[in-house]
Order: C-alpha cells, then sequence, then structure tokens
C-alpha cells in the first residue's frame, strides 16, 4: 500500500493518503516543477490528471490489495478551475468493481470540497 | 499525420519551411519551463495542421520502485501540452488557453527513458472552444496512448481570466 507514495512519482508529488473517518483523503502538495503555465502560476493540467489517477490506483489497490495487477485503460478528466500552487486533495469512489474491469470515479479540490477544482473518471483492467 | 511526425523527426523541418511564427513558437519551449525541460519537450514540427513534440519519459515517473514502467500519467502531461501548442499554431497567437476536459487512452506502457513522439492537431474551433486530437507513439512507431481534448480559448473561462488578469484573485 505504501508502494505509490514511497516511488519516485509519489515522492515527486509529495503525494499522501490519509485515513479519514469518511474514507481516504489523498492530497498532493505542488510546487514550481508542476506549474503549467508560468505567468498565472497555475498547475499543469497533466499534472492534476497524474494526482487524480494516482489516486484512483490507490483507492483500487486499497480494495483489491496491493498484490492485485491492474493495467489503466483510460482516463477522462474534466478540469472545472484553474489550480493554483497550493495543496490539492482529492477524494476516490470506486465505481464498480468487476472480475476484469475496475471503474473509479475521483474529485480533487483545494479550499473547499464542496467545489471541486477537476473530477476523473478513470477504468483499469484487472487480473488478480 | 504519423507519418508526416516520422519525417519531421528523420530530418527536422528546415526553419525556410516553418510558417514565420513558428520560431515564436519554439520560444515556448525555453529549458527555463520546468515541467517541460523535466521531460526534455522539443518541438520537431509547429504547423497550423499539425504540431510534433519528442519528449523522454523521466525517471521520477516510475510509480513502481526505481526504473521499470512509467505511470501514464506522464502520457496526459505530455498530450495535454501539445495539444495546447496545437491550439495556438492553430490560432497563431499565444491567448490564454485552458483545459476543459482531456481524454486519454492508454495502448502501451513505456520505460523510464524512453524518447516519444507526441503528434497533435487542432481539429475545429467553434466560438470560443478549440478541439484537439492527438496521439503518442514510441521511436517503433508503435502506439502508446491517443486522447482528445477541449480547450477554452481567451477570456471564456471565468477562472482562468480572472488569473491572467492580475495576481491570484
Amino acid at each position: 500500500m505504501t508502494g505509490l507514495i514511497d516511488s519516485p512519482l509519489g515522492h515527486w508529488l509529495s503525494f499522501e493518503a490519509i485515513e479519514t473517518g469518511d474514507g481516504r483523503l489523498y492530497s498532493m502538495t505542488p510546487g514550481d516543477a508542476h506549474v503549467g503555465n508560468p505567468l498565472i502560476k497555475a498547475l499543469h493540467g497533466g499534472i492534476v490528471s497524474t494526482f487524480l489517477e494516482l489516486a484512483a490506483l490507490h483507492e483500487l489497490k486499497r480494495a483489491l490489495g496491493s498484490e492485485a495487477n491492474s493495467s489503466a485503460i483510460n482516463i477522462n478528466v474534466d478540469y472545472l478551475k484553474s489550480v493554483k500552487l497550493s495543496p490539492l486533495f482529492a477524494k476516490a469512489r470506486i465505481a464498480k468493481v468487476g472480475r476484469r474491469l475496475v471503474f473509479i470515479d475521483c474529485a480533487a479540490w483545494q479550499d473547499d470540497e464542496n467545489s471541486p477544482a477537476a473530477k476523473a473518471a478513470c477504468s483499469f483492467a484487472i487480473s488478480k | 499525420m504519423k507519418a508526416n511526425c516520422e519525417q519531421a523527426r528523420m530530418s527536422p523541418q528546415d526553419s525556410s519551411d516553418a510558417p514565420p511564427w513558428a520560431d515564436i513558437m519554439k520560444s515556448f519551449f525555453p529549458k527555463s519551463h520546468q515541467l517541460f525541460a523535466a521531460l526534455n519537450m522539443e518541438p520537431s514540427k509547429i504547423a497550423a495542421d499539425e504540431v510534433c513534440v519528442i519528449a523522454t519519459i523521466p525517471a521520477f515517473f516510475s510509480c513502481e520502485g526505481e526504473g521499470g514502467y512509467a505511470h501514464p500519467g506522464a502520457y496526459t502531461i505530455i498530450l495535454d501540452t501539445v495539444f495546447g501548442f496545437a491550439v495556438f499554431a492553430k490560432i497563431q497567437e499565444p491567448r490564454a488557453i485552458a483545459t476543459i476536459n482531456l481524454k486519454t487512452d492508454y495502448l502501451r506502457p513505456i520505460e523510464i527513458g524512453a524518447k516519444v513522439i507526441c503528434s497533435a492537431e487542432c481539429f475545429a474551433i467553434n466560438g470560443n472552444i478549440a478541439r484537439t486530437r492527438g496521439e503518442i507513439v514510441d521511436y517503433d512507431g508503435r502506439p502508446l496512448a491517443s486522447a482528445v481534448g477541449a480547450f477554452m480559448i481567451g477570456s471564456g473561462g471565468p477562472d482562468f481570466a480572472r488569473l491572467a488578469e492580475g495576481p491570484q484573485a
């Protein structure tokens, strides 16, 4: 479970997973390395997508065990707001775990969980 | 589309063939941009109908210990970037743009350190909404990822526009 957090990508994003009473809260702490548009210091859309996908993958391994083999099929990300250089949070919700497929929805926010900055639908193929 | 990019890779575009604004476009890939530099992104073709960029998957994209395959998020970073430049190339001016959404299909994993080629086009603009599509292939021409994206051009995106006008709103 800690594999993703301790991975080079987890370190690069300062990715963390915190257990809360209401599921798991994921976070990343952006820096200058993650900026897409330097003029407005907005986070790069691909970084937001990567963070959401990493949260989804973490949620998948949490549900199926870290030994589960998964490969990402696709991701569909909606960018609802510009993301500034302050901590980004996410929650992931498993929409379905099938025998061969897993669908996970994620939402990310900065100041207010009810005002998401991005949301993503991720699908994975699994082999147990 | 791929064939053109293959050609661009084999023989970098002659500057005399390039549109006059291509140099301005290339200046958007400065080494001072940390993320673009980290992925070693280099444009190999910039035209209104197609932008091609060569990139290298950096080591920090490993999510299974050192080495191995890259997390597919690397593809979304490259595609989102090149899509943005495809929009600039189409409208031929660097207006503020923002990604509305991005759908990426992951076709094949890629090893850390591999070089990839991303080609993209902005195939439609309706009002201030630009549509893009593109793909990433490896140096053997094998498809790695394909994607479509929608972008807001100019001040349509309220948050983006407000931020673009001045310091943090």
